[in-house]
């Protein structure tokens, strides 16, 4: 989209500023009440530049008191060659530079204000927009009616944004929504706003001086240029890595709202009521593993002693930017905000009942008017937890986000969303709850780090939870950086299944010849004889089909299925096989979590696959004995070798175990598989 | 510089480094003919070799062209790279509404493909020389074309004009902003074009540039579903060919035949 640029002289000396709407902007420099603030001089330089090209001359371009007696074509000059060379050195070396080539029309620079020769009312500029106004028979402009709706509409979109980041077409989107009075001036309330500072006016991809090329929604840099006929530049660039969400270009206008950390005291410092450790376990049903964890993480939130003092803050972020500018070109780095946040890890065992240790800490937030985040990365999590959530919470404002849902512009003190959608916020949460960490679309994702750092309050926190933390993060937990709790047992009480060694042929091996080892067979068949639902987890998509049909032939009379991520009928499956109906389930590891199955056996066929590394078959383990009524269910490594990944799932299950005994969380003091 | 692309060079062939399948998202290595796409997804694009009508280019057997109301036909013929099934709409999908440009040379160069087999095909029925004069494309509206940043049947066609050395000149304009096509039934979608086309002011002017009393025009568009737009674009032109008394033949070449 387009924009209007202008050179405005205050008493300090030259800015270039942007506007959606150059009315406001007179109106406000140039009003009697901003003495020192007050403009001497405007002039308009364009009305047709791409956004993205006046928001760099808004940020970068210096200008100094020689402006002052400058000509419009000296104007034009110097703009166009500094943006060139600005444009040319970020450009990546595909692009043929001779294609850009910014213009300036000359036509459009020129005087909209000067202090010393007169008032608004004399530019022809602005007065034509008046005429307009009289002939559409609207209310005449600048009139103090007008100026109180523009007003009242400014301070109705700041206040709808609060916490928001979004592109101009999902905020025009959430206006109609709101049903905003008169949407078509959209832009000139946007001006107020921006000039108030309660709303930022950024562009989706921004041209950085250190990081070079940067989507300011999702931190991505895998760019596209191409031509744009809505700002009619020849190398708009947009961000590739977060275009399901609308595409983030050069030239879109990303609206944010500004968060100012105030003086007052943070949600978490005002929790001045001592906390009461009987009182949580009866009022949340928790067990005495779960209420100890929860109460560290209480205290923690609460704590300000454990927060970093400023001064390693700043010589954090100094490192990181240094760090930055000497690997440019590489994509993954730290974020610098990534070590501001109070951050803390639930390290809690499968099946230990996570949601309900965070009903607490999400408690104590909404009882001090702050906001909570839960974020799960996958949609039908969102939707179980939902019910759950209000259930806990009957009085509080919900919002339930993921692709598609009804709730998305809705204000409220709970949200939970699905990961992607925290792409939407900015600087809107007091507390974020992330949930299973080391899942599939956080692991590894430099963009929804970015995302999660973003939708935090610079004062809040994060709680993590997670049964398996990522290496980085049991790194940081040995160095003594991260504050942590360990929910080392079940719910129930009763030890982790220890996962147990079968050495047999490789499933492939075992199709071919069409016979299954007969030490698996063995135990498979002690399974379905003590009435156990049977999971079995092999590696790969196509070993699902063939692997059915063979143990089928085993156990004619049992019903087997298999399902996996291209099944379509995947959720009635798992359904049947809750219900009994399917006795045994091949799948792959898309089922390990998230899946309560009472009764069940796990059985993990080649479990030496590079594709299962330690925190997913600890997780596939966590699949067995989950309910009080059989707390000990069997879970079987079959393969060929004994793997590294084996040894360190098997060491964490058993160390969990033991950390479980010697706290006096297990209610069976004789059990054997402890060792 | 070089040497390091060198070693490079030597290095990529010890341990290769796939950059991922625009399509799919696997990493694979990526086909030289078809760009930024893997082997894979190159032969999973649903060519249409053999057409069944030979009016609108379909691969399967045709009712719409035999009805009544398809008489008031102004262009010759269509014909179409590929189906369209839910691979190619997904792409299409992904290119147009999400606006990943990066689609945009993969689509061109299926065009061209489908234009040497249209031309074969013309030379072998006209048994001579058979060319096209101008390659046009079918407008989208300004509004449009300012939300979505780019026409895509304008890009095709330049894509095509580029390789094959032929004239791209955009000669039609819009009239008023259709609902979207791809969200109506067949009746709607036929009224819905009706008087949406005109002939751009300069058109005539170009055309008789030429200095010829017959023209070959070839149009081009995405998707062909009814072929009520083609039939209404291929109207302008004629209308504007009147102008000078230029006979004017209308070819359409689409992307996919739903």
């Amino acid at each position: 989209m387009h924009i209007v640029l202008y050179a405005i002289r205050k008493s300090k000396g030259w800015l270039f500023e942007i506007s959606l709407d150059v009315r406001i902007d007179l109106i406000w420099w140039t009003s009697e009440k901003r003495r020192d603030e007050r403009a001497q001089k405007i002039i308009c330089i364009s009305s047709v530049i791409p956004l993205g090209w006046a928001i760099q001359c808004q940020q970068y371009l210096e200008l100094d008191h020689r402006a002052d007696c400058w000509s419009p074509t000296e104007w034009k000059q110097y703009i166009e060659k500094w943006l060139y060379n600005r444009i040319r050195n970020y450009n990546h070396s595909h692009i043929q530079y001779s294609e850009i080539q910014p213009v300036i029309p000359i036509e459009q620079i020129q005087l909209l204000w000067d202090d010393k020769l007169g008032k608004t009312e004399d530019i022809p500029f602005l007065l034509s927009t008046i005429e307009e106004k009289q002939n559409e028979g609207t209310q005449y402009p600048l009139s103090s009616t007008w100026k109180k709706q523009v007003m009242l509409g400014a301070i109705t979109l700041a206040k709808m944004m609060t916490g928001r980041s979004l592109l101009a077409t999902e905020y025009i989107m959430m206006m109609t929504d709101q049903q905003v009075d008169n949407i078509q001036e959209w832009k000139t309330y946007t001006q107020l706003a921006y000039l108030t500072q309660s709303l930022r006016l950024l562009t989706g991809v921004h041209i950085d001086p250190i990081l070079g090329y940067q989507c300011q929604r999702c931190g991505s840099h895998t760019m596209n240029h191409t031509p744009c006929a809505s700002c009619g530049s020849s190398a708009c660039a947009y961000c590739e890595t977060c275009l399901n969400l609308g595409r983030s270009r050069e030239c879109t206008l990303l609206i944010q709202s500004v968060y100012v950390a105030s003086s007052r005291t943070t949600p978490f410092s005002t929790i001045d009521i001592p906390i009461h450790t009987e009182h949580i376990q009866t009022r949340w049903g928790l067990s005495d593993a779960q209420t100890e964890a929860t109460t560290s993480a209480l205290h923690f939130l609460i704590g300000s002693a454990n927060r970093l003092n400023p001064k390693t803050i700043f010589n954090k972020k100094l490192f990181a930017t240094l760090f930055l500018y000497f690997i440019k070109n590489k994509k993954k780095f730290p974020r610098t905000s990534y070590f501001t946040h109070k951050r803390f890890l639930l390290w809690a065992v499968t099946g230990a009942g996570k949601t309900e240790m965070t009903f607490p800490l999400i408690d104590s937030v909404l009882k001090n008017a702050g906001k909570v985040l839960v974020a799960t990365p996958r949609r039908d999590v969102v939707l179980e937890l939902a019910p759950r959530m209000a259930k806990a919470f009957p009085t509080t404002t919900m919002a339930v986000l993921y692709g598609g849902s009804e709730d998305r512009w809705q204000e409220a003190d709970l949200t939970i969303a699905t990961t992607h959608q925290l792409l939407r916020f900015s600087q809107a949460f007091d507390l974020v709850i992330l949930d299973e960490l080391d899942a599939f679309p956080f692991h590894n994702d430099p963009m929804l780090a970015y995302a999660a750092n973003h939708c935090c309050k610079s004062d809040g926190a994060f709680v993590y939870l997670s049964a398996t933390p990522p290496t980085t993060l049991q790194k940081e937990i040995k160095r003594g950086t991260l504050a942590h709790a360990k929910v080392p047992a079940r719910f129930h009480g009763h030890p982790l299944p220890v996962p147990k060694y079968i050495s047999m042929p490789t499933v492939n091996n075992a199709l071919k010849k069409k016979q299954l080892a007969h030490t698996l067979l063995k135990q498979l068949r002690y399974s379905v004889t003590r009435q156990a639902q049977i999971f079995v987890f092999v590696s790969r998509i196509a070993l699902i089909e063939s692997l059915v049909e063979l143990l089928q032939s085993y156990f004619p009379q049992l019903s087997i299925a298999g399902t996996s991520s291209q099944d379509v009928e995947r959720a009635n499956k798992v359904l049947l096989f809750r219900e009994q109906q399917i006795r045994i389930l091949v799948t792959t590891t898309i089922l390990e979590r998230g899946v309560t199955i009472p009764y069940s056996d796990v059985y993990i066929l080649d479990a030496d696959s590079s594709l299962f590394d330690a925190a997913s078959l600890v997780q596939m383990a966590g699949r067995a004995g989950r309910s009080k009524e059989d707390p000990k269910g069997l879970v079987i490594f079959a393969s060929k070798q004994w793997t590294i990944e084996q040894k360190k799932a098997v060491a964490q299950i058993k160390l969990m175990n033991r950390i479980a005994k010697r706290k006096g969380y297990l209610h069976l003091s004789k059990s054997t598989d402890i060792r | 510089m070089l040497k390091q692309n060198r070693w490079q060079t030597w290095l990529s062939y010890l341990h290769p480094q796939y950059t991922a399948c625009m399509t799919c998202h696997k990493k694979a290595p990526l086909m030289k003919r078809y760009p930024q796409i893997c082997e894979k997804c190159a032969l999973s694009i649903p060519w249409i070799t053999q057409q069944q009508c030979k009016v609108c280019g379909r691969g399967e057997y045709c009712p719409d062209c035999q009805r009544k109301s398809a008489s008031q036909r102004y262009f010759m013929f269509n014909r179409s790279a590929v189906y369209y099934n839910d691979t190619m709409r997904q792409w299409i999908a992904d290119y147009k509404y999400r606006g990943q440009e990066r689609y945009a040379p993969l689509l061109g160069k299926m065009m061209i493909e489908a234009y040497q087999l249209m031309k074969r095909e013309m030379i072998e029925f006209y048994q001579k020389r058979w060319n096209i004069d101008i390659v046009t494309g079918v407008p989208v509206s300004s509004t449009r074309l300012i939300q979505r940043g780019f026409d895509q049947a304008a890009v095709l066609a330049e894509y095509l004009a580029t390789y094959e050395h032929l004239s791209y000149i955009p000669l039609l304009v819009r009239q008023r902003d259709t609902l979207k096509q791809s969200s109506q039934g067949r009746q709607a979608r036929l009224l819905n074009m009706q008087e949406v086309f005109s002939y751009a002011p300069h058109t005539p002017q170009w055309l008789a540039t030429y200095q010829s009393p017959t023209l070959n025009i070839l149009l081009v568009d995405d998707i062909y579903t009814t072929g009520s737009t083609i039939n209404n674009c291929a109207k302008a032109l004629i209308e504007a060919g009147k102008c000078h008394q230029i006979d004017i033949q209308v070819f359409s070449l689409t992307w996919a035949r739903s």
